[in-house]
């Protein structure tokens, strides 16, 4: 079983490797080819270990070697398979192998073909760190490691030139990679604050330490740990207010997308929730205000999603609002909904930035969805892949979204707390609206695209054979909930709802399916036919306000951006030339000026050599004497 | 009656002369093959030594730790077996280097390659004795050996260096000859651990100090010459600027682990029996080593001249944890050498591949910072290899040398050295500049003129030695703790 | 009578006068001369404390060091005549091409 976690956890760092070792030569289909099969075989020992948890309950525990021993602090390179991380693995990887084989597709075309490998591929093991790890430190170095490998891969095509920010609201590939690298950064910040309260505190970084130590602690440094902790989780999981740098991100190439939303990066946050269960059950408040973060989320970015016109964004949004129910659910203690959320957003999500590859692909990078429509005729088998994926995460019964969602809204009526619940409702019919507007604009309707002389194509055969587990997962994932539940709960707290819910969960699920089937019938209603722009509606201040995302990158931009670059050019004007510069420029002046002092010694005379070497024997008589006197 | 003369093979046992017999006997059998057959390939030379080395290697790996053989002059111990695996890791790296695409004069004699197996054999005989005759002997077989291999480069400039090299070596082998003489005149043996057996029944009177000042401080010279400290280290850039690139990068460390060899074996011995100012002594020397030679490196203008001051500040650096003289700091001193060794030979080596028959760049230097202005433009994967060695020698984590920089720190702060640990962070600190502006002409610079021949000498070899330094420099992180493992493991058993 | 320490007091005088030379000396050759001085000086004192102890040892040390004299001045000599082969002179003064 070692063997198997080990296999697991190298097979995307070889396949990244390999692909690197191309890096500079032009494109070599092999290469994606091996990067593929790597990851398949990564997948396949995740699922190995999967079958072997499920059937004996237990976790796997390896330690690798002693990372880090220095002084007390000693932090073993371990890792911990159990139910929580071979969940995470499985996902992981069964997206990666999709999202690879598509990639060969996809990136046809890019001159960077083998380096676009090698990055995916080290997203993919940075991540695999991360959930694997069985210590706060490993999960740290995965967490940084995955922020690289986002901003390597955001700003892919660093190479693309500004464009203005009417246009774009992100102006370029690369500043929306640091855009994203930076805003992770400030939450990691709070994330090492965590870790630093938990190591003083507990002395030890590894979870069943840390987790065994809790009732010891006080209050205040358990809520303390668990939101600096939760900081972190925000970032990577760009909940508000740092969640400008995820619709940005769209920059990426589309399978880039993909695995930042379904697999590698913004689920990494959920995870470190879900992981430090634990801790977070003990911190009400704290666990609270994530739930009430989560819904607020949860709608904002879907009431920000229903105009947007870039077909990647309104995915993008819907990741984030997703995100925020998945939150809500481990804020209310329903950790294993959230995990089972999360894993079967993962199918549909990655299925839908897929497809809107597939579009983009034949539409010639066109992203607005106004210049689009129609579709449906050339690209069946994209709409059928889109219309499955966008009816599971609208949850229309018996598809993955469906019951986990369902699930996460019966916490919150169960919990109490009705006006999350009654967010999280509006929010589901809000979520079918905009997706099924954004299908319909796609696919249906008037063939807009025309105009614009483009001429748009199927997909290569095989990336859609490829794509085709994740639509059967959108489909049936859910039916398995109740043996998932069976096996998380070995580790995760269980959740129950009380006999009054129960009674009654048929009646709030079909009122969220009012919703949900409300928000379509709408959707078809106003652009399955044709696309009819109303003015008024478009020029409304709600209206501007949601396509402007509530002007918050125009705020961080006046408020954050600007005073900060003046903050720095006043700092480096004044105080870093006139101070700094010219202390460290003293300095180093004066270890010139001995170079050049000493340099003298070495005239290049033998005899000159020959004197200095009996003078230093003089001279270690001298400080031998001394030093003997002396001591 | 006389005693018939009766020696047991047994008592000989001649298996702990194995790994040098197998270096002498491959020098002689590549003499006997050039008298043979005087037209062979110079490849058919550089294959052949590496089959010996790695004979030689599997010789020293079978050796049994702790063991004395031929009349009890040969002491296998821990610290002689990984000196010598060492020792013979870095010829190994080094012999492939000769395969370059352009013709030099050195390697096409056969007697190159034998007089290179001749002195690792010297080197051997160095590291696996405490006996102060076989010691001398192994010292002079391996400098002999190294004084022609570096005018072998043919140019007046390793002749220079040769000359220098050789007088002051000379002198040093007065120094060292010497002071054994003050040893043997102080307690009637030159076994070092029969020396220290009668010091430490004499220590109280007071006369003995005197001689053992007198035998320390020209021992001292001797090996502070070898090592390349300061004020003794002025032969070392003159000899590195004159040998050949390669040469140069084998120069900084295989001569230098022998030294440090046998100084641990010497001054390890007298800072056991208390003798609290060596101790003095050999801290000042290695501050004074690390500091000056870092802030002649910064004034350099050549790249080889710089590596090769470098390479003394490293030098100094190393010689700081012999003088906690804690098995922590002998550990620090081979893993230094044995992480060190691989990104120096590899940034040398990247020097080699720039070699010219003339100079293109300046009058003076071969390997001028111009030289490799604006690297990255023109051969990419070269220039981001360079600045990862430099980078590493720079003690950037997680690079290999930054894993020797913190173990020596850690060893000085764990035995209460703590002012020496924050002199060596400062020093790192300048070191970081000359590495940097290395990186800064390769990344940032134009190039001068259009000189497509920067990888001028370039083959596969040295390519592949090149990878590897590159693959040893990147990996630290994942060798690193069994490494340690191992080499604390060894000189802890042999007593140290 | 002539004891240890006369011996000891000739080998540093001669070890001395050898040192000074190689200080002092600006050709090549008067150089090696004095390096050679220098070792014999030494060979002196092992023979005396040898004698002294009445032990083998410190004559046996003399002979290597008179074997590695007669190797130092063989490749010594061997480098000589290709510097003179170069530069058409021994003088110390002339090698500084390299410096710095």
């Amino acid at each position: 079983m070692e063997t198997l976690v080990y296999i697991a956890l190298f097979a995307p760092f070889v396949s990244s490797m390999f692909a690197a070792l191309f890096g500079m030569s032009p494109r070599k289909t092999f290469v994606g080819i091996v990067a593929s099969l790597l990851l398949l075989i990564s997948f396949a020992a995740s699922v190995m270990l999967m079958m072997h948890i499920y059937a004996t309950g237990t976790g796997i525990h390896v330690r690798m070697m002693d990372w880090i021993s220095a002084g007390d602090l000693s932090i073993p390179f371990g890792f911990l398979v159990d139910q929580v991380s071979v969940t995470m693995m499985v996902v992981v990887t069964l997206v990666s192998t999709v999202v690879h084989v598509y990639s060969i597709g996809y990136m046809d075309h890019d001159k960077s073909f083998n380096r676009f490998f090698s990055y995916l591929s080290a997203f993919v093991f940075s991540m695999m760190i991360l959930v694997m790890s069985d210590n706060f430190a490993g999960l740290f170095i995965g967490w940084e490691g995955v922020g690289v490998c986002s901003w390597l891969l955001i700003g892919f095509w660093y190479h693309k030139a500004d464009v203005t920010r009417e246009e774009n609201p992100s102006i370029s590939p690369s500043w929306a990679a640091n855009e994203a690298f930076i805003m992770n950064r400030i939450a990691d910040l709070g994330m090492l604050v965590g870790l630093f309260i938990v190591y003083w505190n507990v002395g030890s970084l590894q979870y069943d330490a840390v987790f065994s130590a809790l009732p010891h602690l006080s209050g205040t440094v358990l809520n303390a740990a668990a939101l600096a902790l939760f900081i972190g989780a925000m970032g990577k999981s760009a909940q508000f207010p740092l969640h400008t740098w995820l619709t940005d991100a769209m920059e990426g190439p589309t399978p880039v997308s993909a695995l930042i939303h379904a697999a590698t990066m913004v689920t990494a946050g959920v995870f470190l929730v879900i992981r430090a269960n634990p801790l977070f059950s003990v911190t009400p408040e704290v666990s609270y205000f994530i739930a009430a973060l989560g819904t607020f989320v949860a709608f904002f970015a879907a009431s920000m999603a229903l105009v947007n016109r870039d077909l990647k964004r309104i995915i993008a949004f819907s990741t984030l609002s997703q995100l925020g129910y998945m939150f809500a659910a481990a804020g209310l203690g329903a950790y294993w909904i959230a995990l089972f959320h999360l894993a079967a957003h993962a199918f549909f999500k990655a299925l839908l930035f897929l497809g809107a590859g597939n579009v983009m692909h034949a539409m010639n990078d066109e992203l607005d969805i106004f210049k689009m429509g129609g579709l449906k005729k050339t690209m069946k088998w994209t709409y059928l892949y889109m219309g499955v994926a966008s009816l599971a995460l609208a949850g229309i019964p018996f598809f993955a979204g469906f019951f986990s969602k369902d699930a996460i809204i019966e916490t919150a009526y169960n919990e109490g707390t009705l006006v999350l619940w009654a967010i999280l409702v509006v929010t589901a019919g809000m979520t079918a609206f905009y997706s099924f507007r954004q299908v319909f604009l796609t696919f249906e309707g008037d063939e807009r695209y025309k105009a614009f002389g483009i001429h748009p194509h199927e997909m290569y055969k095989f990336v859609l054979v490829a794509m085709s587990p994740l639509g059967i997962l959108a489909v049936i994932a859910g039916f398995g909930k109740g043996s998932f539940e069976h096996f998380v709960t070995k580790l995760l707290p269980e959740y129950h709802m009380s006999e009054h819910t129960h009674h009654i969960a048929w009646l709030l699920g079909l009122i969220v399916l009012a919703f949900a089937v409300s928000g379509i019938v709408l959707a078809y209603k106003k652009y399955a036919k044709k696309l009819v722009r109303d003015e008024k509606v478009e020029n409304s201040f709600i209206y501007k306000l949601l396509a402007n995302q509530y002007y918050i990158p125009k705020l961080y931009e006046e408020f954050i951006s600007k005073p900060y670059a003046m903050i720095s050019e006043h700092m480096w004007k004044d105080v870093d030339m006139k101070i700094v510069d010219a202390t460290v420029d003293g300095i180093a002046k004066f270890l010139y000026k001995s170079g050049d002092g000493a340099r003298k010694m070495q005239s290049g005379n033998l005899s000159n050599y020959l004197n200095w070497m009996a003078v230093g024997a003089v001279l270690l008589l001298v400080v031998a004497a001394f030093s003997a006197m002396l001591g | 009656m006389l005693q018939p003369i009766n020696v047991s093979l047994e008592s000989l046992n001649l298996i702990t002369l194995a790994p040098m017999l197998v270096a002498i006997a491959g020098g002689l059998i590549i003499l006997v093959l050039d008298l043979i057959n005087s037209k062979l390939h110079k490849t058919l030379y550089v294959m052949l030594t590496l089959l010996i080395l790695f004979i030689d290697f599997g010789a020293v790996l079978g050796l049994n730790v702790n063991e004395r053989g031929f009349f009890d002059v040969m002491l296998i111990d821990g610290v002689s077996i990984i000196s010598q695996l060492m020792i013979i890791v870095a010829s190994m790296l080094f012999i492939p280097l000769s395969l370059t695409s352009k013709r030099f004069h050195e390697y096409s004699y056969p007697e190159f390659f034998a007089l290179f197996l001749f002195m690792i054999a010297g080197f051997q005989f160095m590291v696996t004795s405490d006996n102060l005759i076989l010691i001398f002997v192994g010292l002079e077989t391996a400098s002999l050996a190294l004084y022609t291999l570096i005018a072998l480069h043919n140019r007046s400039n390793s002749f220079e260096a040769a000359v220098k090299y050789f007088t002051m070596g000379a002198l040093s082998a007065g120094f060292y000859a010497m002071g054994s003489a003050v040893i043997y005149g102080l307690t009637g043996s030159i076994e070092l651990y029969k020396v220290a057996a009668v010091l430490s029944l004499r220590m109280d009177e007071a006369s003995i100090m005197i001689a053992i000042f007198g035998a320390s401080v020209l021992l001292l010279t001797a090996f502070a010459f070898k090592l390349s400290l300061f004020p003794f280290h002025t032969w070392a850039p003159d000899v590195y600027e004159g040998a050949s690139a390669p040469l140069a990068g084998y120069m900084s460390v295989v001569p230098k682990v022998a030294a440090f060899v046998v100084s641990i074996r010497i001054f390890g011995m007298y800072i056991d029996l208390g003798i609290e100012w060596v101790r003095i002594i050999i801290l000042v020397l290695a501050v004074g080593t690390m500091t000056l030679a870092n802030i002649m490196a910064l004034v350099q203008e050549d790249v080889k001249r710089m590596l090769a001051y470098s390479s003394i500040s490293h030098a100094g650096f190393i010689m700081a944890a012999l003088a906690l003289d804690t098995t922590e700091g002998t550990t620090a001193i081979f893993l230094y050498y044995a992480l060190f060794m691989f990104t120096n030979l590899g940034a040398f080596a990247m020097l080699w591949i720039s070699r010219h028959k003339v100079r293109r760049f300046s009058d003076r230097y071969d390997n001028p910072y111009e030289k490799f202005a604006g690297l990255i433009n023109i051969m990419p994967m070269g220039a981001v290899i360079m600045a990862l060695f430099m980078l590493s020698l720079a003690g950037v984590p997680p690079f290999s040398v930054f894993w020797g920089k913190i173990y020596v720190m850690q060893a000085a702060v764990n035995s209460g050295y703590v002012w020496l640990a924050i002199v060596m962070g400062l020093n790192s600190a300048i070191a970081a500049y000359y590495y940097l502006k290395l990186i800064v002409f390769m990344f940032l610079k134009e190039p001068v003129k259009s000189v497509d021949t920067v990888y001028y000498n370039l083959s596969k070899p040295l390519m592949a030695v090149i990878g590897l330094a590159t693959v040893a420099t990147i990996g630290a992180i994942f060798y690193i703790q069994p490494l340690i493992s191992y080499i604390y493991y060894m000189i802890s058993a042999s007593g140290y | 009578m002539i004891g240890l320490t006369h011996y000891l007091v000739v080998s540093a005088l001669i070890f001395s006068i050898g040192l000074i030379g190689v200080l002092r000396r600006r050709n090549l050759l008067m150089l090696f001369f004095a390096t050679e001085v220098m070792l014999n000086a030494v060979n002196i004192a092992f023979a005396a404390i040898s004698h002294f102890y009445n032990d083998l040892t410190g004559q046996m040390f003399a002979f290597f060091i008179i074997a590695i004299a007669a190797s130092e001045v063989a490749v010594g000599l061997g480098i000589l005549i290709v510097l003179y082969k170069r530069y058409g002179s021994l003088d110390l003064d002339e090698l500084e091409s390299m410096k710095g």
